[in-house]
């Protein structure tokens, strides 16, 4: 009897102490830029242009597949795989008509690291892209990329399409700004860091998460308490609503150390200093409506004044949210878009309460299939459609090849951006 | 690291509680062989309800400075514990613990860079309510308690109300005393104590002084 007990005892103590699995943070390596590209011009919009496309493998390792999506964010080129589900962020230059790519790569759904040492040789791309001429196909990009493990591999690839993926009229949207805290980006979940990086994951939109301060204040934040998963302060914890705005930029920390932001802050940066083309906000905090309405006015008119094209979207996710804009003595304040006669609003209800709120997109969720004919009930009352949460490459793939969405939200949008880019239909 | 810790810990207990049932099986044989002498009065003579109050003072040490104004991550703390434990069948006794501990607190003068207008403060304290195991090797004591810790952060910015928020957190508790019978069913000792809650990241080690009483004695 003594000795069982004491064995459950023991267990007990054993099961707790490892309940909490600490992620190691992944360091990406370390690259001097300046030395690396000593000399060389930097890309302009017609260079960065010529490199988007899909690409094929043509030699060297196989870790990242057989097609490749190159695109860009801002100055940096960025590459896409569905193998390895990996992102690479890469500098560039030219000179000489040889152009040169340096960067790092990190697969996202591990912890597989490198740097990317690339190229394009006059002859085989490098002297059309210095002139700005042509559409890049056939460019070939060589070089070698480094692994966690220190070993180098040579890698060849090859321009066989020319579509500049940017341009494509579908929106990849990335939860929780960019992703969440379980991939180890180095940045936490609705941080403005990670939506400064949502960009190079892939993502062309974001969804944010809408809670509200004790002082009703809108801040992003998923959760509705703290936990150590996403604010490891302790002095942080409870819920969210017991803590004035004050209370939390002064003591509250996310898990990489940033400020948990406010909906002005997060909306002036993404306006700002990101080029993603819309914002979806999940309001988990209707209570607040009218703030959050006030701070959509002020973000629309800041982007018009400096020329973004944003679209920022109230999301209405349940009843009580739908009630709320509803109710709101703001709601008459919404501008309706002249192109589509639609109100900037996502609505994850059913298709009447769509139209009821003349809300500009439809959101259903994934477990209710492709739905072709309400599908296309909504495009063709000028709404789009985007599904979510969708996180498995089976049915990302059954999405993009089947479905007639407008755009997908995914804690993967590296994964997301690689498959829809190399699909025909990206093509 | 706390994991670390917890780890280490449980195994020093573990090898405790191994050395503790060897010595059980000694005072066992000892009745089945009445040529040996018993080890301890205390062992055959002990209580079947016991109240332990504790007090002790310690440090807590957390994983990181806990805000971006804290120099330092170990705060000094203090606790007072209850403990009332049954002791069902020779020397385990099973019981709970519950009390106060305050893990930390923190005073930020006025005119910190970067935040405050005016004195600030921020505490965290706890209320444990752990299921506890011990063992009674004659005067000794050694235990330990799992449980939810009730945390309770009270924070006042720069002249704001005072406000309080709580959660509760898995934790874990291991105990060592040492009795000294003062008079009939009461005895007074020393304990050293650690509280571990590795969610987040806390670890408080305390020592102070126990008085125990046993019921029935």
């Amino acid at each position: 009897m003594t000795k069982q007990l004491i064995t459950i005892m023991c267990a007990v103590a054993l099961i707790v102490s490892a309940c909490v699995a600490d992620l190691e943070p992944v360091s990406l390596p370390v690259v001097d830029y300046t030395s690396e590209l000593r000399g060389m011009l930097s890309f302009d919009s017609t260079a960065r242009r010529l490199l988007s496309g899909v690409y094929k493998r043509n030699e060297g390792t196989t870790r990242f597949g057989d097609r490749i999506a190159v695109a860009y964010d801002g100055q940096v080129v960025t590459m896409y795989t569905v193998r390895g589900v990996a992102f690479f962020t890469l500098r560039g230059g030219i000179a000489n008509d040889s152009v040169k790519l340096v960067g790092v790569w990190r697969g996202v759904q591990g912890s597989e690291t490198g740097i990317a040492r690339l190229s394009i040789r006059p002859s085989e791309g490098g002297r059309e892209i210095a002139e700005g001429k042509g559409n890049g196909l056939g460019l070939i990009l060589r070089g070698e990329i480094t692994t966690s493990s220190g070993s180098r591999e040579s890698y060849v690839i090859e321009k066989v399409d020319a579509t500049n993926l940017r341009q494509l009229d579908f929106e990849i949207i990335a939860h929780r700004g960019g992703g969440r805290n379980s991939e180890r980006l180095g940045v936490s979940e609705n941080s403005i860091p990670m939506v400064l990086l949502a960009g190079r994951l892939g993502a062309t939109a974001v969804e944010v998460d809408i809670q509200r301060t004790r002082d009703g204040e809108p801040i992003i934040f998923h959760d509705p308490t703290f936990t150590a998963r996403t604010v490891p302060s302790p002095y942080v914890i409870g819920d969210v609503d017991n803590y004035t705005l004050r209370q939390l930029k002064a003591v509250a920390r996310l898990v990489n150390g940033e400020t948990i932001p406010t909906l002005d802050e997060m909306l002036d940066v993404i306006i700002d200093s990101t080029e993603l083309r819309l914002v979806w906000l999940d309001v988990k905090a209707p209570s607040v409506m009218d703030a959050i309405l006030t701070s959509h006015a002020r973000a629309v008119e800041r982007a018009r004044q400096r020329g973004r094209d944003v679209d920022i979207l109230i999301g209405i996710p349940d009843d009580a949210t739908f009630s709320a804009v509803r109710n709101s003595r703001l709601f008459g304040s919404l501008e309706i878009d002249p192109k589509t006669g639609t109100l900037p609003i996502l609505c994850e209800l059913g298709v009447d309460r769509v139209r009821d709120v003349n809300a500009r997109v439809w959101a259903p969720r994934f477990t209710a299939g492709l739905q072709s004919t309400l599908v296309a009930e909504m495009k063709k009352e000028k709404r789009r459609c985007f599904v979510w949460t969708v996180d498995d490459q089976n049915f990302i793939s059954d999405f993009v090849s089947n479905g007639e969405f407008d755009g997908i939200l995914t804690n993967y949008p590296t994964l997301l951006a690689a498959m829809f880019y190399t699909s025909p239909k990206g093509r | 690291m706390t994991q670390s810790i917890m780890v280490v810990t449980t195994t020093v207990f573990f090898m405790l509680i191994q050395c503790v049932d060897a010595y059980c099986q000694q005072s066992d044989s000892s009745k089945i062989a009445p040529q040996l002498e018993p080890i301890s009065d205390s062992v055959t003579a002990r209580y079947q309800f016991e109240f332990t109050v504790v007090g002790t003072i310690g440090v807590t040490r957390y994983e990181d400075n806990p805000t971006r104004f804290s120099s330092t991550n170990r705060f000094r703390g203090f606790a007072g514990l209850l403990r009332a434990m049954w002791h069902p069948d020779h020397l385990l006794s099973i019981g709970v613990t519950s009390g106060y501990i305050l893990l930390s607190e923190e005073t930020f003068a006025s005119g910190t860079a970067g935040l405050l207008e005016s004195e600030s403060e921020v505490q965290l304290t706890a209320f444990p309510i752990l299921l506890s195991f011990a063992m009674q090797p004659g005067n000794l004591q050694i235990g330990a308690g799992v449980g939810a810790y009730m945390l309770t952060s009270a924070t006042r910015i720069a002249g704001e109300e005072k406000f309080t928020s709580s959660d509760f957190e898995l934790g874990v508790h291991a105990w060592a005393g040492y009795d000294f019978d003062v008079f009939s069913g009461f005895s007074v000792g020393p304990e050293v104590s650690l509280h571990v809650l590795s969610n987040r990241g806390i670890g408080a080690f305390h020592a102070g002084v126990r008085v125990q009483y046993d019921l029935l004695y």
